[in-house]
């Protein structure tokens, strides 16, 4: 059980995006991509949630082709969140949690269940009644990630978490509370694949890092093999220390 | 929001009352008066067979008042409900059925019958049919043409992906295209068709009876229901498509079929009362107002609301000029145009144009 990717390629008409790339999720681990503007990450989230096709490669989703999912069953296993959600009719948080439920059949009283706690996950809890489209631009990002953790939020099968960019609006408590939400969730037979641009957020929840450039993955392994000095000045093109962590001894790093 | 919202089990309650105060209105005042009791008689001479109401009056209920006051409530709600599916669809409270060129496409065919076929051929006697006909096909073609355009050139863009905005920009396209093949053929028609075509572009109830009710009726229940089905997956439509995309919605078959019986329901409306304007466009802005963007509600809301408005609106317009009678869509237009302007202005709740 598992999301496979094996050379994995997609151009934009004639430029190459994704660039033979290979890589597996697990459940129970945090995989965090990181990598400069333009290196390829949204796209491999995209080819891994099938909103994009690859133009070669294959991707197996716990076993099956991933192109192969029953619309409905694939939205049972896995989700995503984007960073460019454009909601403009006002409906209650409480409504834009419960769209999550979707693609279940569990009745209203559970999916309701399901929404509050998610909700309460993100610290949200409390604008439940709020108009979504009143809300400012990060608590709007915890009520979609809500309704992302809402739709795999009994897993009872091996399930699949994608986020792209899901701190870009977030405070540092909320970055932290989310992503320690998502560690707890991996935790628990779900695998999750992160694209960020905070190293420092990436080194301390990351179990994998996987470092992309030009639609490659250049380095792959845990934040200490991956966020060397070298690593980083050489795809980011600027001078960086890496220093340990104070407390937890993952590499920080700072711009030089 | 300057309202806050209110529960649907309230205003909806509310607003068939209303309905059912314009529908006892609409029977009662005409050229004839018809007091409350006799209407009254009426029902129950219906059902239990019962006359208390002479029998010239009962005919014309029967035979005038009834038959179009259905049509009013039909044409109403379909107008009412295609409104809120199309705002749905394209994500945006400005769309209005009008745009996907199912109204273009219906004045192309109504037109074209009216100017081109001969006076005193064989075919018309049938005139009026064969302009409903064509009305009906041309809204029904004009939509397949520009959602299949629409389609081909947003497969031709980066995402590959079906986009309504493009859809958008060929109804935009279209329904040039269509005002100018109508302005054309204005410019060549004789003195008793341009008086004709003037007056269905405009829009009027004035003179329909059972046959028409037959033909819109069952084209309109029949999208009404299948919208209402669909109200779930409509919400979800909100979110984005990519987003209902992965919530396990099939979204191109979601609009496929969405577009597909606003065509049918505005098509078949427009064809037989000409066009009326705005309706499709208020009515949803108001339910929304008063019901939230729900589709559940919003969708079985904008119906009822779009009936209720026609209703006075057809009352208004037989009674103002009376014996005379306005074409019904100059008042929708002119109740119409000036929303739409305050609500541009005001863009108080997302408005995205």
């Amino acid at each position: 059980m598992s999301l496979i990717a094996k050379h994995l390629s997609y151009a934009y008409g004639t430029s190459p995006v994704i660039n033979d790339v290979d890589i597996e999720i697990k459940p129970g681990e945090v995989n965090v991509v990181i990598g400069p503007n333009g290196a390829g990450k949204s796209s491999l989230l995209k080819l891994l949630s099938a909103e994009l096709k690859a133009d070669s490669g294959t991707i197996l989703l716990n076993q099956q082709i991933l192109s192969e999912w029953a619309r409905r069953d694939l939205a049972r296993v896995r989700t995503i969140f984007h960073q460019n959600e454009s909601l403009s009719f006002a409906f209650t948080v409480m409504e834009v949690v419960l769209f999550g439920r979707t693609p279940h059949k569990t009745g209203h009283a559970e999916n309701r269940e399901i929404c509050l706690s998610a909700l309460e996950a993100l610290d949200a809890l409390q604008f439940k009644d709020r108009l979504y489209t009143e809300l400012s631009g990060g608590e709007k990002q915890r009520v979609q990630l809500a309704r992302c953790f809402a739709q795999i939020w009994e897993n009872k099968q091996a399930c699949y978490l994608l986020l792209d960019e899901p701190v870009s609006a977030l405070d540092i408590a909320h970055q932290k509370i989310l992503m320690q939400q998502v560690k707890n969730f991996s935790e628990q037979n779900v695998g999750v694949i992160i694209a960020l641009h905070d190293l420092n957020l990436a080194a301390q929840y990351a179990d994998q890092i996987l470092l992309m450039n030009r639609g490659r993955v250049v380095s792959k392994g845990t934040p200490q093999q991956v966020l060397t000095t070298a690593n980083i000045e050489s795809v980011y093109k600027t001078a960086v220390s890496v220093i340990p962590h104070p407390e937890s001894k993952v590499p920080q790093i700072l711009i030089s | 929001m300057f309202l806050n919202r209110l529960k649907p089990i309230i205003i909806l309650p509310v607003l068939c009352v209303v309905l059912l105060l314009g529908i006892i209105t609409s029977l009662s005042t005409g050229a004839v008066d018809i007091t409350l009791q006799e209407l009254f008689s009426w029902v129950v001479a219906v059902i239990a067979d019962n006359p208390g109401i002479s029998e010239s009056k009962s005919l014309i209920i029967e035979h005038i008042r009834l038959p179009r006051l259905i049509l009013v409530l039909v044409v109403g709600s379909a107008l009412g409900i295609s409104g809120a599916a199309i705002q749905g669809l394209f994500r945006n409270p400005l769309a209005d059925p009008a745009l996907i060129g199912v109204s273009g496409g219906a004045a192309l065919g109504a037109v074209s019958t009216i100017v081109l076929l001969p006076v005193g051929s064989l075919l018309a006697g049938y005139i009026e049919w064969i302009k409903i006909t064509m009305a009906f096909f041309g809204s029904l073609m004009a939509t397949v043409l520009v959602f299949y355009i629409g389609y081909s050139a947003s497969r031709k863009t980066e995402s590959n992906r079906f986009s309504v905005v493009i859809v958008l920009l060929v109804g935009i396209a279209f329904n040039a295209l269509a005002g100018a093949i109508i302005s054309m053929l204005t410019y060549i028609a004789d003195d008793l068709s341009l008086r004709e075509l003037t007056f269905w572009m405009m829009g009027s109830f004035s003179g329909v009876g059972w046959e028409e009710v037959y033909f819109v009726a069952p084209a309109v229940i029949f999208a009404i229901t299948g919208l209402c089905l669909i109200s779930r997956s409509l919400n979800v439509l909100l979110l984005g498509d990519i987003e209902a995309e992965h919530l396990g919605i099939n979204v191109k078959q979601l609009q496929i079929f969405t577009l597909l019986l606003v065509a049918l329901a505005v098509g078949a409306s427009v064809s037989v009362v000409g066009m009326v304007g705005f309706v499709g466009l208020i009515v949803p802005h108001v339910l929304r107002l008063l019901l939230g963007p729900n589709m559940n509600w919003l969708l079985p809301g904008a119906a009822v609301g779009g009936a209720t408005l026609l209703v006075y609106a057809d009352w208004v317009s037989r009674s103002i000029l009376s014996p005379a009678e306005l074409p019904i869509g100059i008042l929708t237009a002119l109740l119409g145009a000036p929303f739409f302007l305050a609500l541009l202005m005001s863009r108080k709740y997302g408005v995205r144009p």
